[in-house]
Parts: C-alpha cells; sequence; structure tokens
C-alpha cells in the first residue's frame, strides 16, 4: 500500500530530515511511527501526502510513485488518504458536519450522499447528536474525532495521523485510538506518528522507530521502547511518562504496562 | 452545473463570512476608483471648457471704406475657398451698426454720438483649427481692401498651452490612482486570503484541486472589484450630477460633461474594477496554492 525506497528528505540548510529510510506498509495494516522530536516522523508524513519533494528516493502510494507525480495529480493523491493532524485543523466557522462534508463537497459529491455519509460516519465516531455544534464549542477529544470523521468520510484507503493524541488527555486518547482502531478493522491502512508510550503499548502493533532521520527498528507487536540493554545508544523519551500525564490508570484493554518502562526521565 | 453553484454559493458564503475584510477590500476599490474616475472626470470638464472657449469667431477682418461691397463679398468668397477656413459671416456697416447698438444699449449717450457709418464691415472667419490664426492673418496683411485683421490668437495660445498641461496632468493623476487602485485590490485580497490561509490548507489537505479552491476567491475577488467600482461611479456621477445642478444658464464655464462621457467611463470603470479584483486575488492566491 506504502511503498519507502531509501528515501532522503535534506531541507535548505542542509539539515537531513530523513536518510535512506525504506518501509514496506501492507494494505489493511497499522503502524506505528515513534521517535523522539526531530526524528523525522512529522516530515515521513509530509511526504506521503507530497506536501514536500523528496530529494531522494521513490515514494510508492496505492501502486503509484508520487515523487513522479505531475502537480495536477495530487489532489487525487490526497483523496485517497485521511489525515488527522495533532491540532485538529477544523475550520472555525463550519459546523462539525460542514467541516466533514467539506471533505465530499471537495470531490463534487451530490447533496444528498453528502448528507446521508456524514451522519453515517459521524455515528461512527459518537458525534450523531453535535452535527449542528461548531468547532470551538467541542472538547478537543471531540474535535479530534470530527478531524478523524472527517479524515474517513469518503472511506480512503490509507489514513495518515500524525499525533493524533498530543493534544488529548489520556482518557480521551483512547477514546481516538478505538475510533482508529475501528477504521483500520474495515481494512483501511493507517500509520501513525506518535510519542504516546501508553497507547503503543497497550495496541501492540507494527512499531516503526526513526532517529535521527533512520529508521531503527521495525518491529510487529511492538512497544514504544525497544528494551535493547546492550545497545549503544537506547531508545530516547521524549514525552512525559504516562504516569506523569495522569494519575489514574487507563481503562484500555490489555493496557498501561508501563510500569515495566525503564528510566523515565524525559529527554529534551 | 451542481458544481458551478456550489462554487458560486461558496463564494457568496465566504463573502457573508469574511464581511469586515470584504468590507475593507470594497472600500479600497471604492476609494481609488472613485479618486480616479473623478480625475477622469475633471479632467474632462476642462476639455470640455477649454473646447468650448475656442469656438466660435476666430479672426475678425475689418474692411475698408473705399472698397465697394461687391469686392468686400468677393474677398470673402476668396477667404472661404481657405482650406484653414472654415464658416465665414460678412457683416455690413448695417449689420455693425445693429451690433454696436446692442452693446452699448445700456449707454444712450454714446450712441447718440456715434456716427453710424465710421463703424467698418467686417468678415469674420471661423477656423477649422484655432492654431492656423497667424497663416491667416499674414496673408491679408497686404490686402488692399483690408484695414484690420483682429484675432484672439495669443489668448487661443495661452488658454491651449493651459489646457494641455491641464490634460496631462488629470491623465497622469487618473492612471496613476487606477494603479495604485490595483495594488491596494490585490493587497487587500491577499490579506483576506491571508486571514483564510488555514482553510486554504485544509481545503488542500483533503485534496481540493487549485482550481476548486481558486474559482470562490476569484469570484469573490471579482465581486468586491465590481461592488467597489459601482459604488465609486455611482459617487462620482452623484457627485456630477450636483455639479451640473449647481451651472447656471449662460454660465461662461460649464461644470458638466456629457452623460455619453459618464456612460463609457462608467462601464469601463467597472470592467477595470472587476478585472483588478480578479487579478488581486489571482497572485493573493498563488504563493498558498504551491503543490
Amino acid at each position: 500500500m506504502i511503498l519507502l525506497e531509501d528515501v532522503t528528505k535534506v531541507y535548505e540548510g542542509g539539515i537531513v530530515a530523513l536518510r535512506d529510510v525504506s518501509l514496506d506498509v501492507q494494505k489493511g495494516e497499522f503502524v506505528f511511527l515513534v521517535g523522539p522530536s526531530g526524528s523525522g516522523k512529522s516530515t515521513l508524513i509530509r511526504l506521503m501526502l507530497r506536501e514536500e519533494p523528496t530529494t531522494r528516493g521513490n515514494i510508492w502510494v496505492a501502486g503509484k510513485d508520487i515523487t513522479k507525480m505531475p502537480g495536477w495529480k495530487v489532489p487525487n493523491l490526497r483523496r485517497s488518504i485521511g489525515t488527522v493532524f495533532q491540532d485538529f485543523k477544523l475550520l472555525p466557522n463550519r459546523t462539525v458536519s460542514e467541516n466533514v462534508a467539506f471533505a465530499l463537497e471537495v470531490l463534487g459529491r451530490p447533496k444528498t450522499v453528502i448528507s446521508h455519509q456524514v451522519a453515517q460516519v459521524l455515528e461512527l465516531v459518537g458525534l450523531a447528536t453535535k452535527g449542528d455544534r461548531y468547532p470551538l464549542q467541542l472538547s478537543g477529544g471531540e474535535q479530534q474525532r470530527v478531524s478523524v470523521a472527517r479524515a474517513f468520510v469518503n472511506r480512503p484507503p490509507i489514513l495518515l495521523a500524525d499525533e493524533p493524541t498530543g493534544n488529548l488527555d489520556p482518557a480521551t486518547s483512547v477514546g481516538i485510538m478505538r475510533i482508529l482502531d475501528r477504521i483500520n478493522r474495515t481494512g483501511t491502512t493507517v500509520l501513525m506518528a506518535t510519542h504516546d508510550h501508553a497507547i503503543v503499548d497497550a495496541m501492540r502493533r507494527r512499531v516503526v522507530q526513526l532517529e535521527r532521520g533512520r529508521v531503527v527498528r521495525d518491529q510487529s507487536r511492538g512497544r514504544y521502547e525497544s528494551f535493547r540493554v546492550d545497545d549503544d545508544e537506547p531508545a530516547r523519551r521524549a514525552a512525559p511518562t504516562v504516569e506523569e500525564r495522569s494519575p489514574e490508570p487507563l481503562a484500555v484493554p490489555e493496557a498501561m504496562e508501563t510500569a515495566d518502562v525503564p528510566e523515565p526521565e524525559p529527554s529534551t | 452545473m451542481s458544481r458551478a453553484l456550489y462554487l458560486i454559493q461558496q463564494a457568496f458564503t465566504s463573502l457573508r463570512r469574511n464581511a469586515l475584510v470584504v468590507a475593507a477590500a470594497i472600500l479600497a476599490v471604492f476609494v481609488s476608483l472613485t479618486l480616479a474616475f473623478g480625475a477622469l472626470v475633471v479632467n474632462e470638464l476642462f476639455q470640455v471648457n477649454t473646447t468650448r472657449w475656442q469656438e466660435g469667431v476666430h479672426v475678425v477682418v475689418f474692411m475698408k471704406d473705399d472698397v465697394s461691397q461687391d469686392a468686400q463679398l468677393d474677398l470673402q468668397r476668396e477667404i472661404q475657398s481657405w482650406d484653414e477656413v472654415d464658416e465665414t459671416s460678412y457683416c455690413d456697416k448695417t449689420c455693425a451698426w445693429l451690433e454696436f447698438k446692442g452693446m452699448f444699449a445700456d449707454q444712450p449717450a454714446l450712441l447718440e454720438e456715434t456716427d453710424a457709418s465710421i463703424l467698418p464691415a467686417s468678415i469674420r472667419i471661423k477656423l477649422t483649427d484655432v492654431n492656423y490664426y497667424r497663416d491667416i492673418t499674414f496673408r491679408l496683411l497686404d490686402n488692399a481692401a483690408v484695414r484690420k485683421t483682429v484675432t484672439a490668437g495669443e489668448r487661443f495660445d495661452q488658454l491651449s498651452s493651459i489646457s494641455n498641461i491641464l490634460n496631462a496632468l488629470g491623465l497622469g493623476l487618473a492612471i496613476l490612482l487606477g494603479a495604485a487602485s490595483v495594488v491596494l485590490i490585490a493587497n487587500t485580497i491577499r490579506m483576506a486570503i491571508y486571514a483564510r490561509r488555514d482553510e486554504v490548507s485544509v481545503m488542500r489537505l483533503v485534496g481540493a484541486s487549485n482550481w476548486f479552491i481558486r474559482i470562490p476567491f476569484l469570484l469573490e475577488g471579482m465581486l468586491q472589484g465590481l461592488v467597489g467600482a459601482a459604488l465609486a461611479v455611482a459617487a462620482v456621477w452623484a457627485g456630477h450630477s450636483f455639479l451640473a445642478g449647481l451651472e447656471p444658464e449662460d454660465f461662461l464655464i460649464r461644470l458638466s460633461v456629457g452623460n455619453d462621457f459618464l456612460v463609457q467611463w462608467g462601464v469601463l470603470i467597472l470592467l477595470f474594477g472587476a478585472g483588478a479584483g480578479i487579478v488581486g486575488s489571482a497572485f493573493g492566491l498563488r504563493r498558498f496554492l504551491k503543490v
């Protein structure tokens, strides 16, 4: 579904964000992209959306090499990828329904189809009764659910999420993860960049760890930390631990085996 | 079709939602185009007035009394045949006396003392172009039948040079203000788009094509330009009507230009406003639409 071949991204001024990254994500997979801030997670997502050109290497999305895609085809690419961001990216002057409908209006779908699909997806994210509210009248978690609904409303084969729980408290994050999990179970490939140890450890899906622009770990059913005791340079932690963020344990199935995470000091 | 309707609807919705910035853009268009159109009208007023002053008799040829009327009429026919001459008229001694009486009707003493026979007959010449007055005067200088040639030539010269300067100033001002209005519109619309860059980025995120994003903005820009221009035309029209209302009959200076001028330039200003709106939004959008 997504294939990266030796992808390198160098920003102006010679800052290397990604270095020879290769990655193969199969259809229907759920992949966590982990690593400290500045490790290249967001850059990777931006490259997959063709928001930036790659410096070297090829990226194949749904069988097409997007690094060679002409500019006018990029909107089509983006229609096949749902995106969720830490800052929600909702339009404050549109209601919840209008925000979600926007993704379909762009595709030129007829109104009746739009209203039907919007209602359906709002039901899925548990906001069926809040369609007429404005984003600012919602909690952070609800706003993120709107953003997920918008990303999924046209049933894209791929969903990219960049720190979708970054602004949310642990309990709310769990809610978002449940929705993303459901979406994944419909066959949608989900790639999620995150700092959230608790979530990664609870979900036990494939984990790709980036450090300084390189893939240092690619593990199926992985955890946030690799526990490589003999490693010269153990994976550092960029986010506060779950214990620091929430004194209460989370009510997620098989969740929060965080007590055994070593060295809980956050790095800078 | 439904897509076109959707895009138009989008344009109107966003006009409504961004009322304040839209008002600023319209105001910018209105002010600059009012000034530009106003400058054009003032310029036209100068032209109307100077051409009016240049109309009428340009050269008067006074005849010697000892020349027969036939000879005088022959001379009139000769003058009439010259290329530079548009019209001539002959005023004999009786006509001169009647004119004199008309001119000094309020001074009966003067009329009583004046001998009608001393007033000379004259040929009045209207030229095709005022600037030929020197040639005509020169040609008639040595004519035996001519007593004296009178022209308002130097005054014509002064008037033309003043009107040329005023024309240049007026046109220059209009062009300058027109250019300023394009920049102002472009800038204001850019500001409006900048205020909505999040919306544009979300549009791109969900896969809107560049034209899909662009069209509502271009429509918006066009409408803003059009409304601003319409207000400017209305304001100048109202100002002109007011000024024309002040103009007394048989007043030396005219304060109104023709309706044709106002209609022609009004339409041009409207088109200019709409065009400037479109160009302004196109420029404003450019940097936000890089894929």
